[in-house]
């Protein structure tokens, strides 16, 4: 019995030891349409590309398996986290977790960091119908120049899994799906509550310098006066649906508002623009969760292209000034000139482009270094 | 790979429409680009294995064509090296294929082992009666300016305003139908075309 505790007292003092920086290399084995992908280079901000079913959003699923807090059910999220998955989830999702659904593979996700650790989640199929999994969970110090391994009952294994959020893995996610205005507010008074309204205002003042301040407010109906949210407000990411904080009778509804320098009066900031709004989103998820890495599936969807050198140059911002790792997935070339562009102007060249390209029955990663993708704009090329 | 797809590489523009036409010409399915000037070949080789149709290993057979200028063999030593240096398979002679996964072939252009396209170009010319004229007019002009060198890009443009009203490059000579692909002078590189 003790070498078990013996294990898990080493894997306890290797999590406070632990500080999270980088992912600096992932490895996905039999993973979805992975059969084993190598991606040997990520940077600060990684920006994947590729043909459909080339598995870029798998990529991002990999890592929210990887490094998410299984308190926060981000896990048990997953089905819908990305895309939308129709009937049976054990049949539908579950199952094709494990490339070509095979009962008798394992599957792994393992990251090495600029640390020099390794990471790593194995799930073992245990039984197919319904799909359970046994999970393991291996980290590798060069110090130490070995592996521990903890293997369990799913049950055992988020036990143990629940250790991990001591090292601040959490993901932030943004998929496709619009935001809702309504709980964009709610959830920015999480950011008030935690008393980073200011540092939002600063980033955002980056890319409109006319702000002043933002506001989470509730106009009530005339005759009231309007207030500041303070209701209960849910964990962000916990699946809570939206707080009805109306009163019966009421319309209102709360809403973000900005002050504008020149403006009379606040104004939502749904009116600022939708790179405005998609990086205030973004700047007080970061914040509210306090999460090391931001998983953006098609980064351009629903945005205007004119407003694509904004959005990067906000998330450059945002990676450095929250030392966030970005992992974005796109179809669009427009949007890779312009993540280019962004970095380009950043002291560092931070930007891994990256296509996934299917070769034969397998998905190989090619990197598409700065230099590359400076030939491909001068002669034109398609590298998407 | 037979099926796969087929690639030409050119030094420049102009270069690059004289071989679209010419492949056109034979009835070649295959892709013509040009790569920036010799200057660039290292660049551009350096980042063509991260095309999709390289790294998703589509291609059958690339081709490096390039201009001889001073010396056709030290030209083809160049490519030869920079193909190597990136990581490419490279023939063991001018207008030769190795038979690597992609085949990669190199033709060095020129006459008499010297020289560009618009030499080639020219050259199958050079036999029509009016051709002389050119010789004729930049002889003139040497005997009555103090100019005495003329290069065949400047000869391409007489021999072109002798032949059209507007002014055509080597390029869209090409494309106009101005060069006789059944010229002997075209045999070698027709030749090697094929065999890509």
């Amino acid at each position: 019995m003790l070498r078990p505790f013996l294990k898990l007292a080493s894997w306890l003092g290797f999590l406070k030891l632990k500080s999270f920086k980088m992912l600096k290399s992932l490895h996905i084995t039999n993973f979805r349409g992975f059969r084993d992908l190598k991606i040997d280079s990520l940077k600060r901000v990684n920006l994947l590309t590729g043909h459909n079913n080339t598995g870029k959003t798998g990529v991002l699923e990999a890592l929210v398996l990887l490094l998410s807090d299984p308190e926060s059910g981000q896990r048990q999220l997953l089905p819908n986290l990305f895309r939308p998955v129709g009937g049976d989830y054990n049949e539908n999702f579950w199952k094709w977790l494990i490339y070509n659904k095979s009962a008798a593979i394992n599957l792994q996700i393992k990251a090495s960091f600029d640390d020099r650790n390794d990471f790593a989640v194995i799930l073992h199929p245990k039984r197919h119908a319904p799909i359970d999994f046994d999970v393991s969970i291996f980290h590798a110090s060069e110090d130490v120049g070995g592996f521990d391994c903890f293997c369990g009952s799913f049950g055992e294994a988020q036990r143990i899994l629940g250790q991990v959020q001591r090292i601040n893995f959490k993901p932030a996610v943004f998929s496709t799906k619009p935001s809702d205005p309504v709980q964009d507010a709610i959830d920015f008074n999480r950011v008030i509550l935690i008393r980073r309204k200011k540092q939002v205002e600063k980033m955002l003042r980056q890319i409109e310098p006319r702000l002043l301040t933002i506001e989470a407010l509730q106009i009530r109906q005339p005759g009231q006066s309007s207030t500041t949210t303070t209701t209960t407000v849910p964990p962000v990411g916990s699946g809570v649906p939206a707080l009805q904080t109306s009163q019966p009778g009421q319309q209102s509804t709360p809403l973000i508002y900005a002050e504008i320098s020149g403006l009379s009066e606040m104004i939502p900031v749904t009116q600022l623009g939708q790179g405005f709004n998609r990086l205030l989103d973004i700047y007080s998820e970061i914040v509210a969760t306090d999460a090391k890495v931001l998983l953006i599936d098609e980064i351009e969807n629903g945005l205007h292209y004119s407003v694509l050198p904004l959005v990067w140059k906000g998330l450059f911002l945002a990676a450095q000034e929250f030392d966030v790792q970005i992992f974005a997935t796109t179809h669009s070339w427009e949007c890779i000139l312009k993540a280019d562009e962004a970095a380009r102007e950043r002291e560092n060249y931070e930007l891994e482009l990256i296509r996934l390209d299917r070769v034969n029955e397998d998905v190989k990663a090619t990197i598409i270094d700065q230099g590359a993708l400076a030939t491909a704009k001068e002669l034109k090329w398609e590298m998407r | 790979m037979s099926g796969g797809k087929k690639f030409v590489f050119c030094e420049g523009k102009g270069d690059e429409l004289v071989i679209r036409s010419l492949a056109k010409e034979m009835g070649l399915a295959v892709t013509v680009e040009q790569y920036g000037g010799k200057d660039n070949l290292a660049n551009f080789l350096q980042s063509l294995s991260k095309r999709p149709e390289f790294a998703q290993q589509q291609v059958a057979a690339m081709a490096i064509l390039r201009d001889a200028d001073e010396d056709s063999a030290a030209a083809f030593a160049s490519v030869r090296d920079i193909l190597r240096h990136n990581h490419f398979e490279a023939p063991d002679a001018n207008e030769n294929f190795k038979e690597s996964t992609p085949r990669v072939g190199v033709f060095i252009i020129g006459v008499g082992g010297k020289g560009m396209m618009e030499d080639l170009c020219l050259r199958s010319v050079a036999d029509r009666p009016e051709f002389a004229c050119v010789d004729e007019y930049f002889r003139c002009i040497a005997q009555h300016s103090a100019r005495k060198e003329f290069k065949s890009k400047a000869r391409v443009r007489v021999w072109m305003a002798s032949h059209a009203d507007w002014e055509y490059h080597l390029g869209k000579a090409a494309e106009e139908g101005y060069w006789p692909w059944e010229s002997p002078a075209f045999e070698a590189l027709k030749n090697f075309l094929r065999a890509l």
